[in-house]
This record gives structure tokens, sequence and C-alpha cells, in this order.
């Protein structure tokens, strides 16, 4: 308690005073600001209504105002209980210091997530090693076919297809074919051992299915699933032996009776 | 007329929530209008406010915030939430139900039963 005729203190000791009393330490602070606040806005008030007190006695009043410094700083320590607010602090810590290491860990995530749903144009071992030697090649054409063909819910499309030329005279189609459908379940079709070609002059190119086991000599229309994405698929596929007379060349998957696919792509090029 | 202190810090709760129940008050103001409110008979010693206001804080009965003043200092204004009207409320009805029972006490009557 503090005696009738103690010493006058300052704003500042008595705030000193009370927070000697609150053990949880990181709330001094805003005990302080708190009271120095209302210490202040006392000290003025006097002021104001009392001009002829000095700023020291209008001071030491309002510090008086306050009461007794231990008593309330004893009040104030049961609140600002240093347990509970150790916990806060750590628990706070915590909450933060995961919350890091997630997003740490799910950024490199998130950077798939966002390819998979935009399924960036996905070449395969054939498209890339002939765009890798694309200045050796005998190119006569390389172009996105405008055609799409769409069948139960697939849309079939060309991204980018390149017409070479073989030493032997004949052309040879390399291409890409994308396969999208908004079901995330049905991706990667198995379609590409059936996909045969036709050119405009009659000319058959038959694929893996189409051909007597063993005489792989007679394919002429193939390629695999490159990478599937939740709502497309890449394939490498090709075209070989095209007569270089053809103009162009329907890509064709009949294997059920009706047209499952139909594009057709001009060889020369253009869309 | 000064009241007793023990009187006051009973009901120092239901005094502080009812002035911020109108507006939000910093703890300066809150003094200065309990003062005037009941003219002067509601003296409390000033750092008394702020064990009342940090528990109402911790119960979630008010809330804290900071605003600068025209003069440039910074207040901590208290907001009351709407626990802190339901409390009120209850301490309201608590210090009705009080007052009248010592009231029917003075007058030299039994209370009449609920």
């Amino acid at each position: 308690m503090d005696a009738p005729n103690a010493p006058r203190r300052t704003m500042e000791q008595f705030c000193g005073h009370v927070c000697a009393f609150v053990r949880f330490a990181p709330d001094h602070a805003a005990i302080t600001v708190e009271l120095t606040g209302h210490m202040e806005e006392h000290r003025d008030a006097l002021l104001e209504a009392h001009p002829e007190l000095t700023l020291w006695d209008a001071e030491s009043r309002a510090v008086q105002a306050m009461g007794d410094a231990e008593e309330l700083g004893l009040w104030l320590d049961q609140i600002h209980n240093p347990r509970l607010g150790w916990f806060q602090i750590w628990f706070r810590r915590v909450v933060w210091t995961l919350a890091a290491l997630i997003l740490l860990f799910t950024l490199p995530q998130t950077g798939e997530m966002a390819s998979n749903l935009t399924a960036p144009l996905s070449h395969g071992g054939n498209m890339a090693s002939l765009l890798e030697h694309y200045d050796e090649r005998n190119v006569v054409s390389d172009f996105t076919p405008a055609a799409t063909w769409q069948y139960q819910g697939y849309t079939f499309s060309i991204p980018r297809a390149v017409v070479t030329h073989a030493a032997d005279g004949s052309l040879t189609l390399h291409y890409t074919m994308k396969i999208s459908h908004p079901n995330p379940w049905l991706r990667g079709p198995e379609f590409w051992a059936w996909l045969w070609a036709e050119d405009d002059l009659g000319g058959v190119y038959p694929s893996y299915g189409q051909t007597v086991p063993y005489q792989s000599s007679a394919v002429l229309s193939g390629g695999g699933l490159t990478w599937s994405y939740p709502f497309a698929s890449y394939y490498d596929m090709w075209v070989d032996n095209i007569d270089p007379e053809a103009h162009s060349l329907a890509l064709r998957f009949d294997r059920y009776g009706e047209s499952a696919i139909y594009l057709t792509l001009p060889l020369k090029g253009g869309t | 007329m000064k009241a007793d202190k023990s009187l006051l810090s009973g009901s120092a709760t239901l005094l502080v929530l009812s002035l911020l129940s109108g507006e939000d008050k910093y703890g300066y103001q809150m003094i200065a209008e309990l003062e005037a409110k009941s003219d002067h008979t509601f003296s409390m010693k000033e750092g008394t406010l702020y064990p009342i206001l940090h528990t109402l804080e911790k119960e979630g009965a008010v809330q804290s915030y900071e605003k600068a003043a025209p003069t440039g200092r910074t207040r901590k204004y208290y907001h009351i939430t709407k626990k802190g009207l339901r409390l009120l409320d209850d301490k309201k009805k608590e210090w009705t139900t009080f007052s009248q029972a010592v009231n029917a006490v003075l007058a030299g009557s039994a209370p009449a039963m609920a």
C-alpha cells in the first residue's frame, strides 16, 4: 500500500511499479501505454480546468487519482495470466510455423495442379526428336490443322502436325493429338492401335489393329499416349509412307462401325 | 456524498457496461462521465477501471481498438459486444432484484417472492 504521505511519483514510475507486479512481461508495454494515456488525459483536463496548476502538480494529481500501484498491479496480474499468455504466444507461433511449412510444401504442388488444369501441350518422343533435328529434316509443312472432331463428349484436335519428305520420296506425317473431356476420370482413351489413315487418292495406311500379327512392317499408322492430364491427354502419332501425290489425309477410327474419329488434314500445310 | 467503496466495486461491472452501451469510449472518458453523471457520487480510484475492462475483454464482453484523437494522442477505445449487452441485461436484472430486496428490508417489510 502507498503511504498517505508517499513521495510524488511520475507517470513512468507509477507504471513501472504496476508492471512490477504483472508477471506476464509481454503485456507490460500495452499496460504502460494505456495507463500513461489515461493519466495524460487526466493531467490535460486538470490543466484546462485549473490553469493555475503547474504541469508537475497536475501530473502528480493524475498519478494519485489512479490509486495504489501495487493493488492495481496485483489485480492486473490475475487477469494477464502468464501461463495462458505464454500458451497463446506459443500457440500462435506454432500455427504460423505450420502455415509457413504447409505453404512451403504445397507451393510446388500448386504449380503441378495448375499444370494439370491447363494441360500444357506435351509432345512425345517422336515429335520431340523431330523438333530437335528440325533443320536436318526435309520439312514439307508444319501447321496446326483447324479440323476438330467430337464423339461422346471427347474433343479430338491436332495442336501440331509436321509433314516431312523421306529419302524414298514418300511423306511422313508426325502429329500430336489432343483429346479432352470435361470428366477428369475419362482421360487417356485407348484408340491409337486402331486409328488408321486414308489419303485423298484412296491409299490406305493401316494401324496395328488392322494388320496381321507379327507383320509390323505393314503398320503405316501408329503412335501412343504421351501424357494424360485430368481434362486432356496427348498422343504422339505418325503416318508413314504417304503417297507424295496425296493432298490430304483422313485419320479414322471406326472399329465399332461408326466413325468415332474422322479428322481430315491437308498434307501440304494450311488449315 | 461519496458512495461506499465496497458498494461501488460490487456494481462496477454494471456501470462500465452501461457506460459503453451508448457508444464506444476510452478509459478516462468513462471515469469523467461516471463522475459527472453520478454528480461525483461514484468516484473510484481510476486505476480500478482497467482490471474491470481487461476482465470484460477477456470474457468477450468488450473489444478494444486504437484510434487517434484530434490532439494526436492514440486512445484505446472499448466497444461493447453482443455478449456484453446480454451480460448488461443480466447485471441490470440482478441489480434490480437486489435493490428491491434492500428497499423492502429498509421499508420494514419482507421482499415479495418471485
